[in-house]
């Protein structure tokens, strides 16, 4: 008798693998080991279902997820890519929806998908809104705290953010594109244009993504690390010397869109 | 005294699989000719597609908890992993049940991943004496964890074991026995396994303890020629009405739901096949054991 520990490990092992159970040698003796067949089917073949299974949900996973790579790979390469992914990249975590986590990086990384920024671009995209989707909430900032910050205060102020914001920072405007094919549409390739832009749930749990500028973008990262205002307002300065005369068009325009939660001041 | 009367497990009627497509229709906000709220008397979500932080997942959650009657039922528990239960897949499981505040929640016997990989499937164990010691000792780990009763699912499997010492009946109601939880008994499966194992499913209605059938779940398979594939994508067909029937007999009335998870028809269609479920019921049942609002299905 197989210990039930070692069963498994070599059950889940021969359910992902790219080759057929019956076409390599280690897991079509394994499956004679493990199963027991019947009249019309070998034990290979029971053990096949299985791993069968085992990509077409990923696979189908992954392109309800990424409708944006399925596009711009085809069909046939897309499914090639996902069988490639999930091999580097095996499902760690009970949810199927992170499955999708590494995708981003592992098309920055692998031949030949790195060749072409857009693409990881594009799984970048696609994976922030998923986060959005279902990050944790919070309430939207009490405006009415405002008047009670001092003036010299801001400097020290730390600024919580709502936990479904996610900073990207993009070779292409892959965001537009990927509101096109979500919208059912075949847009052509886009030109390649650093786009740096906020994925964001809304009040009314709507998606949405707003372009920031380089200065903007390069503040609201800081501050998302935790730098008070002042600190983080520096940093900006570097980019943009104008950052002081901006950042109270910017503060408005992110508490409109419920990005800012809370602010702190450190003591 | 038994199980279900112990944790005074309720009967209550029948439900469909509440799934994101039908949502408009559940809540009342898109036109739905069955009238779902007076028709369902419950509906059962997948535990895991409410383990997140918050967003627009949560809020359908609440509406369904406002509207129906809710029974949480996992897919991703585990239970029967050699790996250690983890921690904060329960944590997560926890926070949904205490907000539903079922009578019970369920998941499968089965495992879905292994040395750290998850297959997302409902991989079969091996009947064995090994299986039923390792697998009770973590549902009565789980059960205690969460604090509500377990209830342990069939599935259907595509592959019998070598190791196999007793038909699968055996190993279920030994190990609800050993874990003391209750059973979700899935008249599809039994089908599919058998027609896939050749046991007659019979068999598996008739062995099974019934005072710890808590639940029953009717769906429809693919036929592949040389296996049946569980896929919730057709209507229940004959074979498995009868199999409910037969349970019906020995279990008397048992809260029953009815799954549709690929190829999801409309609301109504699926909606139709609780009607179908509830018929059946009065029939075996007879009319004054059906639950109160099972009278809707007239309109």
């Amino acid at each position: 008798m197989i210990e039930l520990a070692k069963l498994q490990s070599e059950f889940a092992t021969f359910a992902r693998q790219n080759e057929a159970i019956s076409d390599h040698p280690r897991s079509f003796k394994a499956a004679q080991k493990i199963a027991t067949g019947n009249a019309r089917m070998t034990p290979c073949d029971q053990l096949e279902v299985y791993r069968e299974q085992f990509f077409l949900r990923h696979v189908g996973s992954l392109r309800e997820d990424f409708p944006t790579l399925e596009l711009l790979l085809g069909a046939e390469k897309f499914e090639k890519m996902c069988a490639e992914y999930l091999a580097a990249a095996p499902p760690r975590s009970f949810a199927l929806r992170d499955a999708s986590d590494r995708m981003g990086a592992f098309l920055k990384a692998a031949a030949p998908y790195a060749t072409d920024p857009l693409l990881a671009d594009c799984a970048n995209v696609e994976w922030a809104f998923i986060e959005a989707f279902d990050a944790g909430d919070a309430p939207p900032l009490d405006v009415s705290m405002l008047a009670s910050i001092d003036e010299d205060a801001w400097d020290r102020a730390k600024i919580h953010f709502h936990p479904s914001l996610r900073f990207l920072d993009l070779s292409y405007p892959a965001h537009e594109f990927r509101t096109h094919v979500r919208n059912g549409e075949k847009p052509s390739r886009p030109d390649a244009k650093p786009t740096r832009i906020v994925a964001f749930r809304s009040a009314d749990d709507t998606l949405r993504w707003l372009e920031v500028e380089p200065a903007a973008f390069a503040l609201l990262k800081s501050l998302a690390e935790g730098k008070p205002l002042g600190e983080a307002g520096e940093s900006a300065a570097q980019i943009d010397p104008e950052v002081g005369e901006k950042i109270g068009a910017w503060f408005q325009i992110w508490t409109q869109n419920g990005w800012i939660s809370r602010i702190e001041i450190d003591s | 005294m038994n199980f279900k009367a112990k944790h005074k497990i309720p009967d209550l009627g029948v439900g469909i699989g509440a799934r994101a497509k039908h949502y408009a229709g559940l809540f009342g906000d898109a036109p739905a000719a069955s009238d779902p709220k007076a028709t369902l008397d419950w509906v059962e979500v997948i535990s895991e597609n409410f383990m997140v932080d918050g967003g627009r997942p949560l809020r359908n959650l609440e509406r369904l908890i406002e509207n129906y009657r809710v029974i949480p039922h996992g897919v991703s528990m585990s239970i029967g992993a050699t790996t250690g239960l983890d921690t904060s897949y329960l944590t997560r499981l926890k926070a949904v049940v205490d907000r539903i505040k079922p009578p019970w929640f369920s998941d499968h016997l089965c495992w879905t991943g292994a040395s750290g990989v998850e297959i997302h499937d409902l991989l079969p164990l091996p009947h064995t004496k090994e299986t039923i010691a390792h697998v009770s000792e973590r549902i009565r780990r789980v059960q205690d964890f969460v604090g509500v009763p377990f209830a342990v699912e069939n599935v259907s499997s595509y592959l019998a074991y070598k190791d196999s010492e007793m038909p699968e009946w055996e190993m279920l109601a030994e190990i609800a026995e050993k874990a003391d939880c209750g059973i979700l008994f899935d008249c599809n499966n039994i089908y599919v396994s058998g027609f896939n194992h050749g046991f007659d499913p019979n068999d598996y209605v008739d062995a099974m303890p019934q005072d710890r059938v808590v639940q029953m779940h009717l769906a429809g398979h693919t036929n592949k020629g040389a296996y049946l594939l569980d896929t919730h994508s057709d209507y229940v067909c004959d074979p498995v009405w009868d199999l409910y029937r037969r349970a019906l007999g020995r279990f008397g009335g048992v809260s029953t739901l009815i799954e549709w998870d690929e190829d999801i028809p409309e609301l109504d269609v699926v909606v139709g096949e609780a009607v179908k479920a509830k018929n059946v019921r009065a029939q075996m049942l007879g009319a004054a054991k059906a639950p109160a609002t099972a009278n809707a299905e007239a309109s």
